[in-house]
């Protein structure tokens, strides 16, 4: 990357003509790469020419120490119709692309899409053919103007300074606020730094670079959407008189954690997306399961709050008040639910879910 | 110890009943040794009388574990007719009579003789109980006689208290009668002497050895501030249960149907005594007239420029003492919040808070269901209210329930009143009453 860096600027000071090295153009050579897990090139080898053989065996053209390689496990040979690649005798097979082949199968290699992985027992290999389109070059982070790279995490952490600022004010007398302010930036920022921390340790242990940048910016989107989510349904819970939509805010938040986990993952696993998509969908579902069961034993409910709790200012009421009389009237079905609570036994009161609320 | 512990706590938790509501910080029970100069003064020569005339009729109440020799609390009683028949308080044989299959009953007299003895009435409500000597066949006993109810005491008159406190021995303690109790909703006597635990369900007498009351609490915040049940209460309890055959026990469908009188007539006592007026300079906020139950009230000022706010709280002295736990009583209170120092969003915030930090569990799942709620935005004549009902029903007292009620004002942006109104154990027809009235009672001036 460096090189490149380095040779780009110099090209178009020198005239066309001149830029023209004297010593004959490199032919392009097919590359063979060698992948690491995680998705990085481990050690390149240029290919001089067909067929190449792969295999444990010291005289295959790819030497391999895979254990769960054969020791002649594939061969690509050049044909008449392009590539052709030779699935050998072997246990575990060929992956080439999202195709598997077993021993003895083989398939014609595209050379003009992109370029193709070919996964052998645990080997990963990527091979690149001279008529293969490049993608384009991707930009240095350092590269992108400043309003880009942090435009979008200053203005999350705006966001939620301005949010954390606000219920601080909220929750504190006007002649503790400003204390209460610099203990709550205080704590916050550590908070911040130790869980980013904490992300960014992982990441460098698995993919050799921190990602910090990446982790604070998917904690501070998080924390935005967490904020708002901790006044949204409360108030429309309590404009629209609709006790069950901050009763059941919860499965909200878990949402916005199974979200923000699985952003944090794809910097520690990043070859791995629909992995990690199924481990943060899992981990809602069984968060959201365990917190119903919870308030069912809790409290004989699924909701988390026993009734809705949250005042906001007169004016933002849009629900119509009624006459005592109805609202009292409306008691009238619970004496039978309560009756048949009675007559449950404490243990079965608090056995699996026998209240249908 | 355990015997001592079980002893308190069978006084304790009906004498914790009138001390609910205390002025000064509820002092330590009286631990027994220090309590014997004060329980136990050095009798005068009426004391001595009235001890040794009454000495033969005097008993102490054991509750022992079924098949074991250990006893699990002690109480006091007297004989009260010749055949037996001894009075006592309802809290010293709860255990016998709620949980008959693990509780026996035992008498033992001043001489130290023992033998069973059987529930043959229960007074729930005045915290009484009639028992039969479990050996009167062809046994002549020395009965206590009752002071008549037309001959009233002067306040003053020195009573006197026998018992077996703590399990120490039989004792006299002297006192005072000072009248009845202000605003109990039962008639209950101010005995101005010390109980100690262990004298419950003993007799109080006067100068001529007649029972006056029967011992059953005492403030803990207090000094020598105890109580008694009055006699015509045992005189009517003997005259509705002494040909009785034993209480069928476990005694559930009687505390209930006594529970269900009760709760009749607190619902109508309560809805006829109304409400005081000017409760608050905005609003009618409902203030119990303070015929049977005690108000207090207090201000606060924030001294961080925050929010102002005053509370009133009234509560019951009386409860019905219902074995394990206690029932059928009504407290209202109420917290007017000012907040215009603050604006109207920080407002918002602390009057959501305390909105929010409300409790509507009272029992254990074991006695109690957990709440059912309904909740309504309410118009009280334009004023709008925020309101939350809930209710709970007792496991082991079938049709009664337990009524919470929060409401909060929503009329201005940064001030408001928050009230909550309680009842122990009413039908659900009253619990629907009692709603109504309490939120009824809110309003605009």
């Amino acid at each position: 990357m460096e090189l490149n860096a380095a040779a780009a600027p110099q090209a178009p000071e020198l005239p066309a003509e001149a830029a023209r090295p004297p010593v004959p153009p490199v032919e392009a050579l097919p590359l063979l790469e060698l992948l690491d897990r995680d998705g990085q090139v481990r050690q390149t080898q240029r290919l001089a020419g067909w067929p190449l053989a792969i295999g444990r065996a010291l005289d295959n053209h790819l030497p391999l120490s895979d254990p769960h390689v054969a020791p002649h496990h594939l061969r690509i040979d050049s044909g008449p119709d392009g590539l052709v690649l030779h699935a050998l005798a072997s246990r575990n097979g060929v992956a080439v692309g999202k195709r598997r082949l077993r021993a003895g199968e083989s398939c014609a290699l595209d050379a003009a899409g992109a370029p193709l992985e070919i996964g052998i027992g645990r080997t990963r290999l990527r091979l690149r053919l001279p008529g293969q389109a490049l993608a384009d070059e991707v930009p240095l982070a350092a590269s992108l103007p400043g309003s880009r790279r942090f435009g979008p995490v200053l203005a999350a952490g705006a966001l939620v300074f301005a949010g954390l600022s606000f219920n601080t004010w909220l929750e504190s007398d006007p002649e503790t606020f400003w204390r209460a302010l610099g203990a709550m930036l205080l704590s916050a920022l550590f908070a911040i730094a130790v869980w980013c921390g904490l992300w960014a340790l992982l990441s460098k242990t698995f993919t050799r670079q921190a990602h910090f940048g990446w982790h604070l910016k998917v904690m501070l989107f998080a924390s935005v959407v967490w904020l708002a989510l901790s006044v949204v349904p409360d108030l429309f819970a309590f404009a629209l008189s609709w006790p069950w939509v901050s009763d059941f805010s919860f499965v909200a938040a878990y949402a916005v954690i199974a979200t923000a986990l699985y952003f944090h993952l794809l910097a520690v696993e990043p070859a791995r997306p629909r992995l990690l998509r199924a481990v943060a969908g899992a981990g809602f579902v069984a968060a959201v399961v365990l917190a119903l069961w919870f308030n069912q034993q809790r409290s004989g409910r699924y909701g988390a709050e026993l009734y809705m709790s949250h005042l906001f200012p007169p004016a933002l009421r849009v629900a119509r008040p009624i006459p005592v009389d109805r609202f009292v009237d409306k008691l009238a079905p619970l004496q039978a639910q309560l009756d048949k609570k009675a007559k449950e036994t404490p243990l079965d009161g608090g056995g699996d879910d026998d209240g249908e609320e | 110890m355990k015997l001592r512990l079980r002893a308190l706590a069978a006084l304790l938790a009906v004498a914790a009943l009138v001390g609910a509501r205390a002025q000064v910080t509820p002092a330590e029970p009286v631990a027994p040794g220090a309590a014997a100069p004060e329980v136990l003064p050095t009798p005068s020569p009426s004391a001595r009388q009235v001890y040794e005339r009454s000495r033969s009729q005097l008993v102490q109440i054991r509750t022992v574990l079924k098949g074991r020799a250990s006893q699990t609390s002690v109480g006091s009683g007297f004989f009260v007719t010749k055949e037996g028949h001894i009075v006592t308080n309802f809290h010293v044989v709860s255990q016998a009579a709620l949980k008959p299959e693990r509780h026996d009953l035992v008498y033992v007299t001043a001489d130290g003789r023992e033998a069973p003895a059987t529930i043959l009435q229960i007074d729930v409500l005045h915290d009484l109980a009639l028992l039969r000597a479990g050996d009167a066949a062809g046994r002549s006993f020395d009965a206590l006689g009752l002071r008549p109810e037309g001959r009233t005491l002067a306040q003053g008159e020195r009573i006197y208290s026998l018992g077996n406190p703590l399990d120490v021995g039989f004792a006299v303690t002297e006192g005072n009668y000072n009248g009845l109790v202000r605003r109990s909703f039962y008639p209950q006597i101010f005995f101005g002497g010390a109980l100690s635990a262990g004298m419950s369900g003993g007799p109080a007498l006067d100068q001529d050895g007649q029972v006056v009351g029967i011992n059953v609490a005492r403030r803990v915040d207090g000094e020598q501030v105890s109580f008694l049940v009055p006699a015509l209460f045992a005189q009517a309890l003997i005259a509705r249960g002494r040909n009785a055959a034993p209480l069928e026990v476990p005694a559930y469908p009687t505390l209930t149907a006594q529970l269900q009188a009760h709760q009749a007539e607190l619902t109508e006592r309560f809805i006829q005594q109304g409400w005081k007026p000017q409760t608050h300079p905005r609003y009618s906020v409902p203030v119990p007239v303070d015929e049977f139950m005690r108000c207090w009230g207090g201000s606060e000022v924030s001294r961080t420029g925050g929010m102002d706010l005053e509370r009133s709280d009234c509560v019951m002295d009386t409860q019905i003492f219902a074995g394990d736990f206690s029932t059928g009583a009504i407290s209202v209170r109420h917290e007017s919040y000012d907040g215009r120092k603050i604006g109207a969003l920080r407002f918002a915030a602390r009057h959501a808070l305390s909105f929010r930090n409300e409790s509507f569990r009272r029992l254990r799942a074991e006695h109690q269901t957990p709440p059912l709620c309904e909740e309504e935005f309410l118009d009280r004549k334009g004023l709008a209210l925020r309101a939350v009902i809930c209710l709970r029903a007792y496991k082991k007292l079938p049709q009664l329930y337990d009524l919470s009620v929060l409401v909060a004002t929503l009329d201005q942006p940064s001030a408001g009143v928050q009230g909550r109104f309680d009842a122990q154990g009413l039908s659900f027809a009253n619990a629907q009453r009692l709603a109504r009235h309490y939120l009824e009672a809110y309003a605009w001036n």
